[in-house]
């Protein structure tokens, strides 16, 4: 078991955290559905219509970019609305599940990757730089496996690794195939658990630390020449119950989280499920339900008012932000700020509220090293930030855009005093960069 | 509050407007923006741009007060000595309402007054002017950081300036220093000390000399036995015996020494510099570096020394106090947008802005005061500094991505 020390980092602490698994509670939503926004550079085929009837884990669209990879559905039922966007783009596919039944079997294949396919699971590896699902039948040299806890409210992930901890081990050891050379199982707590081959690692730090990038460069930088992909602790649990149980397994533990929530709790519910329906009767007030963490994390309309693909977390924060009279004499006592420009910093509350405001105009950058202090990656966070704003491709490539993904760039919009949105400007630099390298 | 909150919202003009800017500053000066975040992070920092520039504004307070406290001490000691009952200039029935009578210490806190305001609301109304024009054709928001520019400059005014000087001094730097290449946050010369130095080789018979550093010399004249001249214009002519005949070392720390408004007492600069890095708005590294840089460049000096130069014997523990070194150091140097941006970038940066004052103010002949070159001197380097750090963490990461 290895130790790593990583500085840089930021945990907010707001009201509102899940500490234990006391009050875990089952919730089979009538509404699922998969987002697009999820995929990375996937191009649909859509191959059902409104109306259809699907199975558990049957194909709803292929990506043309990686063929043979289609997305499955998670549940069986009748599908309810294909929704679009701008321009016709596919935003998200609405499935009705019919009854509760039992999970269908599934046939387990020599090939790991093609049984992984076939039940809708490929997608829990993503490969780096771009965080793409990987190329069908393929392997890598480097697997990160992620369990940190990567926010202050969620569970803590060793808590429910220890409780499903068989499903976990067997994960792992059908993950340790794909990996061609390494495959590191980092956390925060030691896990009690050995695999031939997987390499443990205890990271110690805090916030973003616990990011899959902080991870990569900490242990075994990208390289061109060498694929690394990454998968979350969830992912590993629900193969190792697809492997055991030979049958198909969409339910996931999400932590339902902050201020808002009158109840933080643990509960058992399927991929994609409504945010709507799990949230029911715990939300307080005009509330905006995020499908993740409070800084990154993503909320919307009716189209898109369900649990994305990868976040293991459900974070009610109000949504009825408010002005504030002399704002810029205010002392400050209850509001939280990573300088120490209020009373709070002096008194340290455990905790804080928080609603959707920006806290503040949109003004022109102005570094005054807040971005440095709280940076746990390898790169010159201003200049990073700045090259981001410009849309300067070229820098971005030389200062490490491609040993970042867009959620690590979550806790610098948070700490901007000019209330950049930095989540954005790098998945649209990105979007450019992919645009070119892939045509 | 809640009917001009109300009033606010209700007459919020379109983005289109030209005055929207305008709009938006006046209320943001009155409530908080009510805004709410988009995107993917929800919740943010409660620190905003206008926060950061209004602790530099109040961290500023103290050496206002005592520069008023202290300029009012020597103006009326030199009018007690001179045996004036006037100042001879404008200001002089302002003085009369409260009286001349050096002892007391309201009467040196309001001359001081009398002759700071005029200056501070001079520049910040022209100051202000001039960023809300240009925020108002060039549709970008206007940025409270010409609140700090306006208030760093009327500190580094001598007590007498002209007025009509100071607008032309505080309007070329906000003009020509920071809107010329699109506001705060784009510019690379600092705003106030680019303004500074303008009115410094524009106007050098009323920014510097012996004449101009007690309110009223330059108006009633020269007196036998007296000089106004600063601790450091002293030392530049007579070295280290020669302030020491002036002025002890605690005086000059502790800021009972005539000069700049805002610069006299290192030791409540250094408070409100503490009070920054504190805050984590000012860059201790940049601080630590400057002082190190001084520390180093001035015991060389003393080492090498020189027969026909007295300033080479001038120890590091006076170039610390006096001139305008600590107030360059807390607010000029460690501002971020004209400082280098990393943090390697930052100790260079610091530590070229204390070997560069050291230089000008020893070797230097024509000018007696360095910090105001120095930092100007040091903004022009921070993008290379800057260019060099990230240079040699780029190449690493692009050998390691390319293998």
């Amino acid at each position: 078991m290895k130790k790593i020390k990583v500085k840089g980092g930021l945990n907010i602490p707001l009201h509102g955290s899940v500490d234990n698994l006391s009050n875990l509670e089952e919730i089979r939503p009538k509404f699922n559905a998969v987002l697009l926004e999820d995929y990375f550079g996937l191009k649909p085929k859509i191959l059902v219509k409104e109306g259809d009837v699907v199975d558990q884990a049957s194909p709803l669209f292929e990506d043309k970019t990686n063929p043979g990879f289609n997305v499955r559905s998670p549940v069986a039922g009748k599908v309810h609305s294909i929704n679009r966007g701008e321009k016709r783009a596919l935003v998200s596919i609405i499935i009705e599940a019919t009854s509760n039944d039992e999970p269908k079997s599934c046939e387990i294949s020599s090939s790991i990757s093609q049984t992984l396919e076939m039940s809708g699971l490929w997608d829990s590896f993503r490969e780096r730089p771009f965080n793409r699902v990987p190329e069908l039948n393929s392997a890598a040299e480097n697997i990160f496996i992620n369990c940190c806890k990567q926010d202050s409210l969620i569970l803590d992930p060793s808590v429910l690794i220890a409780e499903e901890d068989a499903y976990f081990a067997e994960g792992l050891k059908r993950v340790r195939e794909l990996a061609k050379t390494n495959c590191y199982v980092v956390s925060n707590q030691e896990l009690n658990l050995t695999q031939a081959g997987c390499e443990f690692i205890i990271i110690e730090g805090s916030g973003q630390t616990g990011n899959t990038s902080a991870h990569i460069q900490a242990l075994n930088p990208i390289r061109k020449s060498e694929k690394t992909w990454s998968i979350d602790w969830q992912d590993v649990i629900r193969i190792g119950k697809l492997f055991i149980n030979q049958k198909l397994c969409s339910e996931k533990y999400i932590s339902i989280t902050g201020p808002s929530c009158s109840e933080p709790k643990i509960v058992l519910t399927t991929a994609g499920a409504s945010m709507e329906e799990v949230t029911a009767g715990i939300a307080n007030g005009l509330v905006r339900r995020i499908s993740g963490s409070a800084i990154y994390g993503s909320h919307g309309d009716s189209y898109t008012d369900f649990l994305t693909r990868y976040s293991n977390q459900i974070t009610l924060i109000s949504d009825e932000p408010k002005a504030t009279f002399f704002n810029w004499l205010k002392p400050g006592v209850k509001d939280h700020s990573n300088s120490n420009v209020f009373l709070s910093s002096i008194f340290r509350p455990k905790a804080f509220n928080f609603d959707t405001n920006t806290n503040g105009g949109f003004r022109a950058i102005v570094p005054i090293g807040v971005f440095d202090e709280i940076n746990p990656f390898d790169i010159d966070p201003t200049l990073f930030l700045k090259s981001l704003a410009i849309g300067d491709l070229v820098a971005l490539r030389e200062l490490g855009i491609f040993d970042l993904a867009s959620e690590d760039m979550a806790v610098f919009s948070y700490v901007c005093p000019s209330k950049y949105d930095y989540v954005a400007l790098f998945n649209s630099c990105m979007e450019e960069i992919w645009k070119e390298e892939s045509s | 509050m809640k009917f001009l909150e109300n009033f606010f919202d209700k007459n919020r003009p379109p983005k289109d407007r030209w005055y929207f800017y305008l709009y938006e500053v006046v209320q943001n000066f009155f409530f908080s923006a009510k805004v709410a975040t988009t995107g993917k992070t929800h919740i943010r920092d409660r620190l905003d741009v206008q926060r950061v520039m209004v602790v530099v504004w109040l961290a500023t307070f103290p050496a206002m007060f005592w520069g008023m406290y202290n300029m009012g001490y020597f103006g009326l000691d030199y009018m007690d000595k001179g045996g004036f009952t006037s100042t001879g200039d404008w200001h002089n029935w302002l003085i009369q309402l409260a009286g001349t009578d050096v002892n007391n210490h309201f009467h040196r806190f309001w001359f001081g007054l009398v002759y700071f305001v005029p200056i501070y609301v001079t520049v910040f109304v022209v100051g202000i002017a001039c960023e809300a024009i240009f925020a108002t054709i060039r549709r970008h928001e206007i940025n409270e950081g010409a609140f700090v520019s306006t208030i760093l400059f009327s500190l580094s005014c001598p007590p007498d300036i002209p007025l009509w000087q100071a607008a032309t001094g505080i309007a070329f730097g906000i003009v020509v220093g920071k809107e010329f290449f699109g506001g705060t946050g784009k510019n690379f010369l600092n705003p106030a000390l680019t303004g500074r130095a303008f009115i410094y080789f524009a106007y050098p018979s009323e920014l510097s000399g012996d004449m101009v550093w007690v309110a009223s010399l330059a108006d009633n004249g020269a007196i036998d036995g007296y000089s106004g001249a600063t601790a450091l214009g002293i030392g530049a002519l007579e070295g280290l015996a020669g302030m020491q005949a002036n002025f002890t070392w605690g005086e000059t720390f502790f800021g009972q020494i005539p000069g700049s408004i805002g610069e006299t007492s290192t030791f409540l600069i250094l408070l409100a510099g503490a009070y920054m890095v504190y805050a984590k708005i000012a860059s201790w590294r940049i601080i630590f570096a400057t002082l190190i840089g001084m520390f180093l460049m001035s015991s060389l000096l003393n080492f090498v020394g020189s027969d026909t130069n007295p300033m080479f014997d001038v120890p590091w523990y006076w170039h610390l106090t006096i001139g305008s070194f600590a107030f360059g150091l807390v607010y000029m140097a460690t501002e971020p947008v004209t400082a280098a941006s990393t943090n390697m970038g930052r100790w260079i940066y610091g530590f070229a802005i204390g070997v560069l004052v050291v230089l000008i103010r020893v070797v230097n002949p024509a000018f007696p005061e360095g910090m105001m070159l120095a930092i100007l001197f040091a903004n022009l380097l921070a993008p290379a500094i800057d260019f060099c750090v990230t240079s040699y963490n780029t190449g690493k990461r692009m050998e390691r991505y390319n293998s």
